[in-house]
């Protein structure tokens, strides 16, 4: 499964590598980082990314509008897209969802939940299938 | 009764009062001091014309027929003189534009003159051919002397009209030698009363030497006399009735079988009224004047001096009851309510004094409160840009905080692990592990550091600036605000969904650069705040264009953008942050700058903040700070800061 995580904060790296090093080291998992929604683009086609972790803010391009450009290009899964922000207010979460957003989880990231929603959005795939 | 040598007649009675009239005229004239030329000729004149009286009163008084025609031969040479004078004052009047035709004249003049002398007897006399040319030659000239007077400047000047008034004289004279050569024919032919040249002739004369002396002394640059016009004025009269007379009693008493000794007695009579007459006045009326007029008048003269001098306690004496003592008396009233007026001034000028110390004194309290209430708003404003800043700080600090928190979890996962493999014995995924905590320490005090930093810049922004100047990199120091900034905008509520597209475009390896990094910060946050507001207004006018109808899909979506670069330019560094927002309108662009001005709803913006900010960046600093914008599509302000 390969993971994408866009977020201008580098440190983001480490903590991920470090979160998912079990499911790393067992194949489960493949992270790719982007400090940009312009990175992300640009290594998005081809990549294989099924799931794109994206901050919302973010110097340059915002997160909502990666994901509205992303939803552009593929307007349905694959890939799922999940926004992480600190702000968990209602405006971003429904600006997110109307987008197309698959879920919306607000910073600290709580590592647990996202990896028990992992499997979700990867499901969900398969049945919902808009 | 007439004795054999003289005789008493009527013309002689006019000859002496015409003497006694210019006599006076020449003895003031020649009273005159520093005559000029003018002056002098005009004097000679009235000199020949006395001897010409003297002369024509002998020739009536002495019986004598050769003494007569003595008299007549040397007065028709005088005559001759006073010609030559009277041409020669003529020229000079007023300046002589014409001195060669001056001379010519004068020489054709005495030509004729001495022709006449030779050709002349007692039967035929053409001495009145030169005088009636003359005049009538003298006449012309003081009329194109005026006229050329005239031409220089339009408006009548004092020397035209002298000119036109010897003009008028010089008619006179003419008409008096017109008289002489036509009314005796007349006279011989019994066209008319024998008298007729005697009642003619002598008011001509005494009306010429008064008007000649009236106009003379009138524009002459001369200083002259009030009293002396007064004198001539009533004595001319005076002798011109005295010297009349005569002829009209002598018509009442011709046919008396008397008549002899009755015209003998009257001329007498008036021989010797005329001289008592004439002293009468010349003696007699200045004093008068002198007492009644010049005195008084001299008296409030003084009193004016005294009053000009600064001395408004001077008095006139009232000496007489007319309207002089009127005047002193208003010259007195007047002093007075100077004086008052003058007591009044100083008293206002007292009063005006602690009036505007009392106004100072309240304009000083004025302008402390102003101060203070200046520097609450200072304090209020700096206090209302850290309440911007209290949300931008708070995700600034939850940020590392998250992380540290992060870290720190996985590193007490790490360390059970590591705990594991030691025990295990498997030694390189141990070494692994422990790098990677080592790492992960490294993160948690790096994002724990990053948050106390934020505090730190908190309590600095909040404190008063101590202006102390310190090199800083810039590149870090908008980096930090622009952060914190737009996480207290997106924290602050309503504008949570607002979406801005930040760019900066930092030079690297900037010089840091001598500033008071909270002052420059709190410019920093003016700015980006400036600029957000001004991306999001315009994103709201774009909504409510695309709910008012307008083609959605037509437009491009507006993508609000806020771009912030450094870059470094020969001695400075210029820091530039531009939106795509709704642009200033010109007619404001000048005020931006002015405190107090702001665009926002009342209670929105205290109007300090570019105010400030400019301060800060041009006296603070030493910089500029440029704004450059157009209306509806873009802001740019580019401060640039020197390297000193």
């Amino acid at each position: 499964m390969k993971i994408l995580v866009v977020d201008d904060e580098f440190q983001m790296q480490p903590l991920f590598e470090q979160r998912f090093r079990h499911e790393t080291n067992r194949g489960e998992v493949q992270l790719t980082f982007a400090r940009s929604g312009e990175e992300a683009l640009a290594l998005l086609p081809d990549s294989g990314v099924v799931l794109i972790l994206s901050d919302i803010n973010m110097l340059g391009m915002s997160g909502l509008e990666l994901l509205r450009r992303i939803r552009n290009i593929h307007p349905h899964r694959p890939p799922a897209v999940v926004m992480l922000t600190a702000y968990g207010d209602q405006n971003n979460r429904q600006q997110a969802s109307l987008y197309g957003a698959d879920d919306f989880l607000t910073k600290p990231i709580d590592f647990k939940l996202l990896k028990e929603k992992l499997g979700e959005y990867v499901i969900h795939n398969h049945t919902t299938g808009l | 009764m007439n004795p054999d040598w003289y005789e008493l007649n009527v013309p002689l009675i006019a000859a002496v009062a015409e003497l006694t009239l210019a006599s006076a005229v020449l003895g003031y004239l020649l009273s005159l001091p520093n005559k000029n030329l003018e002056a002098k000729l005009f004097a000679g004149y009235y000199l020949t014309d006395c001897l010409f009286f003297a002369t024509n009163a002998l020739h009536h008084l002495v019986v004598s027929l050769p003494f007569k025609d003595l008299m007549y031969g040397l007065s028709n040479i005088i005559l001759g003189t006073t010609l030559l004078f009277f041409v020669g004052f003529a020229y000079q009047c007023g300046g002589n534009p014409y001195r060669r035709e001056s001379q010519v004249v004068l020489l054709i003049l005495s030509m004729m003159l001495g022709l006449d002398f030779y050709l002349s007897d007692q039967v035929a006399s053409y001495i009145i051919y030169p005088h009636l040319a003359g005049t009538l030659w003298v006449t012309g000239v003081f009329g194109r002397k005026a006229r050329r007077v005239t031409r220089e400047s339009s408006l009548p000047t004092p020397t035209s009209k002298m000119l036109r008034g010897f003009q008028k004289w010089a008619f006179i004279i003419f008409l008096i030698w017109a008289s002489v050569a036509f009314l005796p024919p007349v006279d011989f032919l019994h066209l008319g009363p024998f008298t007729l040249s005697f009642i003619v002739v002598p008011p001509l004369m005494f009306i010429q030497i008064t008007y000649s002396t009236i106009v003379f002394l009138n524009y002459t640059p001369q200083r002259t006399s009030f009293q002396a016009k007064v004198v001539g004025l009533v004595l001319c009269p005076l002798l011109i009735i005295l010297a009349l007379t005569p002829f009209l009693l002598r018509q009442l008493i011709v046919n008396l079988p008397n008549f002899d000794q009755v015209n003998h007695q009257m001329v007498a009579a008036f021989l010797f009224l005329i001289p008592f007459t004439t002293l009468v006045v010349i003696l007699g009326l200045p004093r008068f004047l002198r007492s009644n007029l010049l005195s008084p008048l001299n008296q409030i003269l003084e009193g004016v001096r005294q009053v000009d001098a600064g001395n408004l306690s001077v008095q006139v004496p009232v000496t007489v009851r007319d309207e002089i003592g009127d005047l002193a008396q208003n010259f007195n009233q007047m002093t007075q309510s100077l004086r008052q007026s003058k007591e009044e001034l100083t008293q206002y000028a007292e009063t005006l004094e602690t009036k505007v110390a009392e106004r100072t004194q309240e304009l000083k309290q004025s302008l402390d409160n102003l101060k203070a209430a200046q520097n609450q708003l200072i304090q209020k404003e700096k206090m209302a840009s850290l309440g911007e800043l209290t949300a931008g700080i708070a995700h600034e600090i939850q940020n590392p905080l998250n992380f540290v928190n992060n870290f720190a979890e996985v590193s007490a996962e790490l360390a059970d692990e590591l705990a594991q493999t030691v025990s295990a014995g498997n030694i390189p995924a141990a070494t692994a592990l422990s790098a990677d905590l080592r790492e992960n320490m490294g993160y948690i005090v790096e994002n724990g550091q990053r948050a106390s930093s934020i505090v730190r810049s908190m309590l600095e922004h909040s404190r008063s600036s101590t202006g102390e100047r310190r090199p800083t990199d810039l590149n870090e120091l908008a980096d930090e605000y622009l952060r914190l900034t737009y996480h207290g905008l997106r924290r602050s509520g309503q504008d949570a969904d607002f979406q801005v597209q930040l760019c900066t475009q930092f030079e690297e390896g900037l010089k840091p650069v001598m500033v008071a990094p909270q002052d420059i910060g709190r410019v920093l946050l003016n700015l980006y705040n400036n600029a957000f507001y001004a991306v999001q207004q315009k994103q709201r006018q774009m909504q409510k264009t695309v709910l008012a109808g307008a083609g959605e899909e037509a437009q491009a979506p507006y993508q609000p953008t806020v771009w912030v670069s450094t870059r470094q330019v020969n001695g400075s560094v210029e820091l530039s942050v531009r939106d795509n927002g709704v642009g200033i309108p010109e007619a404001i662009r000048d005020k931006i700058f002015q405190p107090f001005f702001t665009t926002k709803p009342t209670g929105e913006g205290t109007g300090l903040g570019l105010s400030l900010s400019y301060d800060i960046v041009t006296k603070g600093h030493g910089g500029e700070m440029v704004l450059e914008s157009q209306e509806g599509e873009r802001t740019e302000l580019v401060i640039s800061l020197p390297y000193i």
